[in-house]
């Protein structure tokens, strides 16, 4: 969706509301909105900032539209509900190549972390191969395969691919969840299934009953506009949404985290999620802390998950970079002493060329190691004093 | 292409483009594409033109696109149009990371009797495909581990596969179900490593979406197949006039 969405904002302060209403529906429309659910959306913005207005004489228009944009947005978009972190037994199911396996992999995960012992297990008789694929994922998981429904933990069920479009096959899956009467039922939704997904998520709701959805491949550049939708219109919840490969890149949905990465605000509350539960702000810092910190941030996902987590769209050459920079940066790292990681303030001149010696960088990088180490040495010290405002530039 | 014509003919008389931009919008057919056809001077030829079906020629075919698309049926259903035309076919499992992806191209080996060339996981995807290349088949199938279009450093990886192999035809399988986001993919992909055309997957289940105008309008490529079921022989040529009726 919606780099799109923050030109909304950027056009209303520069060309006014009509403008920015405009590029607010080709937003929605690039994100798979339905194009009547489109209409709907900026004829209600339309009223509403009009009365808006009359109310509030005194506020520049730009500033009530904004307000109103957002509003609309979280409105539609509010279908997140988290769930319950305890044993129970949840069947996913959904089309073909909607990420199914993966998924049931990820929840298991998910919960496993979450200190409750999780399986997994294998409906799938049909896809070949689809049992062995979910034992590898569940392997690298740690996480234990089951040829039936445990009671000492949650099992997720992975199924069959299905599409709402064969009664015969939804049928079948029905009678499948009457004899294993499963707590809960997810739909696996792709973020990039376009006009189907109302469909398919009314029809599994009335042919076999469905209580959330799971959106998956949100790492893409579709942002899931057709399934949160169909999630709203069927008023069904979001419970997940998968962001990427691994088997972490998997959170609750929340529409306020969602929207406000899509317009481009700060989220704090992502990146200290992103941050390993175990650590601890350090008592002091020195080289090896933002060492540490620097190979955390990239132990914890693709640099721009975290960048956009703050709000910053950043092309995917730069991102490149960084990670080169990350690797060059890791290099001068280790070829530094003892000495000088505890104590930067030592390192001088000749120091510098020793190091970019050792580490095959170059004078230039070592002494931008220094300054972006000292930068975040200074964010450190606010961090301290609990005022975080943003990660140092790379 | 007749009933192309006939169909848009009728259609001329009442509606402008303008006019069936809703129903486009509808069907999810990304707006660059309408944007496209309404600055067409003659819409209607302009679609003729660009949306086609085409015959798949070539040795050696590579098959792209991003997760969960339909690759590997994809692939196996080549595999098996291919041995039905009696040539010694072979698939190089150059998917070496996706979880399973090897075992289902062996399963599905026991059904149909193509060459299957693999070397488990984490190997190199290029000498995968480097020894399908340099066997004596007659038509080799490449399918290459899914990616998404914002993962710039894995479709990198393909381009070193398409060197490795000569790939004759590069194809991007495509979802029927996407909505416009499938434009973005392609763009991302045909970027890294130039496509010549397309495979329509899942078309059973939705043939009067946005995609297939979408990726053939904008790009001029042809759509080479459709993909029908889960079964080897679901492949079936594109028929643009069908599509096109459906669709408006």
């Amino acid at each position: 969706m919606l780099e799109r969405l923050r030109n909304v904002f950027s056009l209303l302060g520069r060309k006014g509301v009509e403008d920015a209403i405009k590029e607010l529906q080709r937003a929605l429309i690039l994100a798979d909105v339905d194009i009547k659910m489109v209409k709907e959306l900026t004829d209600s913005l339309r009223k509403d900032i009009q009365e808006e207005l009359k109310k509030h004489p005194g506020i520049p228009p730009t500033e009530i539209a904004k307000y109103a944009i957002y509003n609309h947005i979280i409105n539609l978009l509010d279908v997140g509900r988290p769930l319950k972190i305890s044993p129970q037994t949840i069947m996913l199911v959904g089309i073909n190549g909607s990420g199914k396996t993966t998924t049931a992999v990820k929840l298991a995960f998910w919960f496993k972390n979450r200190g409750i012992k999780s399986y997994v297990m294998s409906l799938d008789t049909e896809r070949p191969a689809a049992k062995e694929q979910l034992k590898q994922l569940a392997e690298k998981g740690g996480i234990e395969y089951t040829e039936e429904v445990r009671n000492d933990g949650v099992t997720i069920i992975d199924t069959p691919g299905r599409t709402a479009a064969d009664e015969k096959l939804l049928e079948e899956l029905r009678h499948l969840k009457m004899d294993i009467m499963p707590d809960r039922t997810f739909l696996v939704i792709p973020a990039d299934m376009g006009r189907l997904a109302g469909e398919e998520a009314r029809k599994f709701q009335d042919s076999i009953g469905i209580d959330g959805i799971i959106i998956t491949k949100m790492d893409g550049s579709a942002k899931g506009g057709g399934a949160l939708v169909a999630s709203k219109e069927a008023n069904i919840p979001v419970y997940f949404i998968g962001t990427g490969e691994k088997l972490q890149d998997f959170e609750p949905f929340d529409v306020e985290k969602y929207v406000k990465r899509l317009l481009g605000v700060p989220d704090i509350k992502t990146i200290q999620e992103m941050v390993p539960q175990e650590t601890k702000i350090p008592e002091r810092f020195d080289i090896n802390t933002f060492h540490e910190q620097l190979m955390q941030m990239r132990g914890a996902g693709p640099l721009n998950k975290i960048l956009s987590a703050l709000g910053m769209n950043v092309p995917v050459d730069v991102l490149e970079g960084m990670e080169e920079k990350m690797k060059r940066y890791d290099a001068i790292y280790k070829s530094m002493t003892k000495e000088e990681r505890a104590n930067p303030d030592i390192i001088n001149e000749s120091r510098i060329r020793r190091i970019a010696r050792g580490s095959g960088t170059s004078e230039a990088d070592v002494r931008q190691f220094l300054r972006d180490y000292k930068r975040a040495e200074k964010l450190f010290k606010r961090l301290k004093k609990g005022k975080i405002r943003g990660l140092p530039r790379l | 292409m007749k009933l192309i014509g006939k169909i848009l003919e009728k259609l001329r008389g009442k509606k402008s483009i303008e006019e069936l931009e809703m129903d486009l919008l509808e069907a999810h057919v990304h707006p660059d594409v309408i944007d496209l056809l309404k600055k067409a001077e003659d819409p209607i030829s302009f679609i003729k033109e660009r949306l086609r079906a085409a015959p798949l020629e070539g040795r050696i075919i590579m098959l792209v696109g991003i997760n969960g698309s339909g690759k590997t049926t994809t692939a196996v259903k080549l595999a098996h149009y291919f041995i039905n035309k009696g040539y010694r076919t072979a698939i190089a499992a150059s998917d070496t990371f996706r979880a399973g992806s090897i075992e289902q191209l062996e399963e599905w080996n026991k059904r149909v009797p193509f060459i299957l060339f693999k070397k488990g996981y984490g190997a190199d995807p290029a000498s995968v495909a480097y020894e399908a290349v340099h066997s004596d088949a007659e038509k080799i199938i490449i399918d290459t581990a899914g990616r998404q279009d914002t993962r710039k450093d894995l479709i990198e990886e393909l381009k070193k596969i398409k060197r490795v192999s000569g790939a004759d035809k590069t194809i991007m399988v495509v979802d029927a179900t996407q909505g416009v986001s499938v434009l973005e993919q392609v763009k991302q992909f045909q970027e890294h490593v130039p496509i010549d055309g397309f495979i329509v997957a899942k078309y059973d289940i939705d043939s009067k979406g946005g995609v297939p105008l979408t990726v053939g309008v904008y790009t001029g490529l042809p759509i080479f197949f459709v993909g029908i079921g889960q079964n080897p022989d679901g492949l079936e040529p594109f028929d643009p006039d069908k599509y096109v009726k459906e669709l408006i």
